[in-house]
């Protein structure tokens, strides 16, 4: 029942991300010269910030800027490389006090429970699984059964993915059919029979079809057709959830998707208070450039503000209050001419754009006590809940 | 908490107590099972895989002496019909049970799929947010919510819990908004009332609409609803129904749990729905019953209605969680059809030992247990399968 058969190569179905690339010699000696920092003091410092919460790797050290001697040794210490951010987020959403953890993670039931809710997303029009049901919505078993609903049934543009999974890896965007020829974001072209049977060797475990999103067209003005989410990330301490920061993901040129590891793609980092954009930053390590303006539509993106913004705080804050007891959530936001809709919620939502988009680190004095409030929460709340099961 | 003898809401049962002589006693003058034996077959099933405590071994009915020790080994207690479940369930691949506990958004995801479910009114939550279900903030909410915008008759329960305990059915409130009429006669003050939820319920309290019951089962039991307990397994390549009993509600009670004194169970024919036994009491108390002790109803012949249409809405309601092995319904039987009250992830099967008359372990439901424990290990490793070769592609892509 589960995901297999992950190999299948050049599928019209995005593939995910590698590893993150150890850094190589001459990354070295590029700072050594560009910045002045001895190999020794880049080891010194690499070797330092592995150590305790920061958790950072020596590639994230480089794709991060950390060599970078503007920096001092406390802006550099409050970074985190992600098995720091794992280490911290799970502080923060502990499996015992967080049990629907699980379902959250179910991108389908999770945004079909917000629709029953009256809460914004995106439609299902149908589901590919061999084995799950769900009730009225239109269920195919085999590639057959997906291949007859996307001749037939589908309301084009389609957008599709996996039930679970992260990163985008599945994605789809199927702008038409035409005769037996779906026609991709992309351009590309892929024959009905053949596309759905890639998707029912690859997604046995489940892939959803849903009416594709188009962005604002204030932001598509900005960054192009392809949705773009707001990343909000919001946090409860026992008072009730707030938000804590916000990051619009600008798509990569010809990506469906924002996901941070494709090339390309920009972030900005959104002032809270009034969905102002604040930065437009590309690339990582020594390629990294800090702009103004779009790099491809040219439209400015410093200084602009998002259209909806209140509205789309209230419901990230609103959707994490169904599920008070996590301490952190990570919604993933898109913005149309609608209004805004939730997409996903990130149980582990990775910091790093935060960091990439501010050049900050999460740990610093203005967030710290924020997580740590949480994390105080969470402590005490794990301890009641061991205290009770001992109890029983 | 508030005092007991105060309490509108339905109070939880008496923890087991330790076995009274006066059972060994009785037990001894009327099966002739001498206090030795019984003991020793005590300790015998304790090291079991039944695992059945002391008082387990009374309640279930394993004491019977025209049981071969074998039979007697097939009765669960508490720990090993967890067992059972957890491997048809695992831990591990079953995270999604905390979700299916969430008593609120769990029933409105099945309204979303156009599946029976109970309509929640309202819910009393300090911070919990619901979407188009209003929500209560205050006890000061919850007495307007009472006194003018609920429809009667209600049904309220806690969010966290289990056994009906803390339930109540609300008939109507009195003509000048002061008092309750609950579903056992009691009149009970409005203010009392909330003040009773607020403080022994923190957590939250659930408001639903009370399901109006099916005539043919109101007939029987009167209008109390009782529900039936259906197991469905996956079993192949769908779920499908491992057994059902009707739970009787006992004439004073509010709802149908078996601990509530008076309170019947019936043994339902998995085919047709057709009743074939009724059951009062537990150990060497228990008796069979002909008819409704208050309705004086015969039960003889009588089978449930919209039975296939029960079974539909159990399996597909189990298949929207293809990686619970099994799974225990709370349904009700409304004149249109079944509504899902709640879906338990770890039923106690003692319901069926009571009304089949023997252990849940028996060879045949042993063989259904151990294909869908099969099946769990094999999406288990295959899912860590699957992770492992994810893992080792993104690896070489570096």
């Amino acid at each position: 029942m589960t995901d297999t058969g992950i190999q299948a190569p050049k599928s019209a179905l995005l593939d995910g991300p590698g590893t993150a690339k150890k850094a190589e010699a001459p990354l070295i000696a590029q700072v050594a010269k560009a910045y002045g920092v001895s190999p020794l003091r880049q080891m010194r410092e690499i070797f330092s910030m592995r150590r305790g919460a920061q958790k950072l790797s020596g590639p994230e050290y480089y794709s991060m800027r950390l060599f970078d001697p503007s920096k001092s040794t406390e802006e550099k210490r409050a970074f985190l490389g992600q098995a720091g951010i794992n280490a911290l987020n799970t502080s923060m959403n502990p499996p015992i006090a967080v049990p629907t953890r699980a379902f959250v993670g179910n991108k389908l039931l999770y945004t079909q429970l917000l629709t029953q809710l009256g809460m914004s997303t995106s439609t299902t029009q149908a589901i590919f699984s061999t084995h799950m049901s769900v009730g009225h919505l239109p269920t195919a078993r085999n590639a057959a059964d997906l291949a007859a609903f996307l001749r037939t049934d589908a309301r084009y543009p389609v957008f599709g993915k996996p039930h679970f999974g992260s990163l985008s890896t599945g994605a789809v965007r199927i702008e038409a059919r035409s005769d037996d020829m779906l026609r991709l974001f992309d351009g590309t072209t892929h024959d009905v029979d053949t596309f759905a049977e890639h998707v029912a060797a690859q997604y046995p475990g489940g892939f959803m079809l849903q009416s594709a999103l188009s962005p604002h067209s204030a932001m598509a003005h900005i960054a192009g057709p392809a949705i773009g989410c707001v990343r909000v990330v919001t946090a409860n301490n026992g008072s009730g959830p707030k938000p804590v920061y916000a990051v619009w993901k600008m798509p990569a040129a010809g990506a469906i998707s924002d996901n941070t590891w494709q090339d390309g793609i920009l972030l900005s980092h959104i002032e809270l208070d009034t969905g102002t954009l604040l930065s437009l930053v590309r690339g990582t390590g020594l390629e990294a450039e800090t702009l103004s303006d779009h790099p491809v539509s040219g439209a400015p993106v410093v200084g602009q503000t998002l259209p909806f913004w209140e509205e789309t705080l209230r419901l990230a804050t609103d959707a994490h209050a169904v599920f008070p007891e996590f301490g952190v959530c990570g919604f993933d936001i898109a913005v149309t001419d609608e209004g805004p809709k939730i997409l996903e919620c990130n149980d582990n939502p990775s910091h790093m754009m935060y960091q990439r988009a501010t050049g900050r680190g999460i740990q610093n004095p203005d967030l710290a006590p924020i997580w740590q409030a949480v994390v105080d929460r969470q402590t005490k709340q794990v301890a009641r809940l061991q205290s009770a099961s001992k109890g029983n | 908490m508030t005092a007991l003898a105060q309490k509108a809401l339905v109070t939880p049962p008496i923890n087991a107590a330790p076995v009274a002589a006066n059972t060994i006693v009785d037990i001894t003058k009327r099966y002739g099972v001498s206090p030795l034996r019984q003991l020793r077959e005590m300790a015998t099933l304790r090291f079991a895989r039944g695992k059945l405590d002391g008082h387990e071994y009374y309640t279930t009915g394993a004491f019977r002496p025209d049981q071969s020790m074998d039979q007697k080994k097939e009765y669960v207690g508490h720990t090993s019909s967890f067992a059972v479940n957890e491997a048809c369930s695992p831990l591990k691949l079953t995270e999604i049970r905390a979700f299916i506990r969430d008593k609120v958004p769990y029933s409105e995801l099945l309204h979303q799929y156009g599946l029976p479910a109970t309509e929640t009114q309202a819910v009393l939550t300090p911070a919990r947010f619901f979407g188009r279900v209003p929500t209560l903030r205050t006890a000061e909410d919850a007495k307007a919510f009472l006194r003018n915008d609920a429809r009667y008759p209600l049904f309220a329960k806690p969010v966290e819990g289990r056994e009906s305990v803390g339930s109540v059915r609300i008939d109507a409130t009195g003509a000048d908004g002061v008092d309750l009429h609950l579903g056992n006669g009691k009149v009970v003050s409005l203010d009392a009332f909330v003040a009773e939820i607020v403080a022994d319920y923190p957590e939250g309290y659930i408001f639903q609409t009370a399901v109006h019951q099916h005539p043919d089962l109101t007939a029987i039991t009167g209008p109390v609803i009782g529900t039936m307990r259906y197991i469905t397994l996956w079993d192949g390549d769908w779920p499908r129904l491992l057994y059902a009993v009707w739970k009787l509600p006992s004439p004073r009670a509010m709802s149908d749990n078996y601990w509530q004194k008076g309170s019947m169970a019936g043994q339902l024919d998995r085919e047709t729905g057709k009743l074939l036994r009724v059951r009062r009491g537990m150990a060497h108390q228990i008796e069979e019953l002909t008819h409704h002790p208050v309705s004086g109803v015969s039960f003889d012949g009588f089978t449930f209605p919209h039975w296939k249409e029960i079974e539909r809405v159990a399996c597909d309601a189990h298949a929207m969680y293809p990686e619970m092995g099994l799974i225990g319904w709370d349904m009700a039987v409304g004149p249109d059809g079944p509504v899902i009250i709640e879906a338990n992830d770890n039923p106690f099967h003692n319901l069926y030992q009571i009304t089949h008359d023997r252990g849940v372990r028996h060879p045949e439901m042993d063989e259904a247990f151990t294909r869908a424990a099969a099946r769990s290990q094999s999406i288990l490793r295959n899912k860590i399968d699957v992770f492992q070769a994810r893992q080792k592609v993104r690896a070489g892509k570096a």
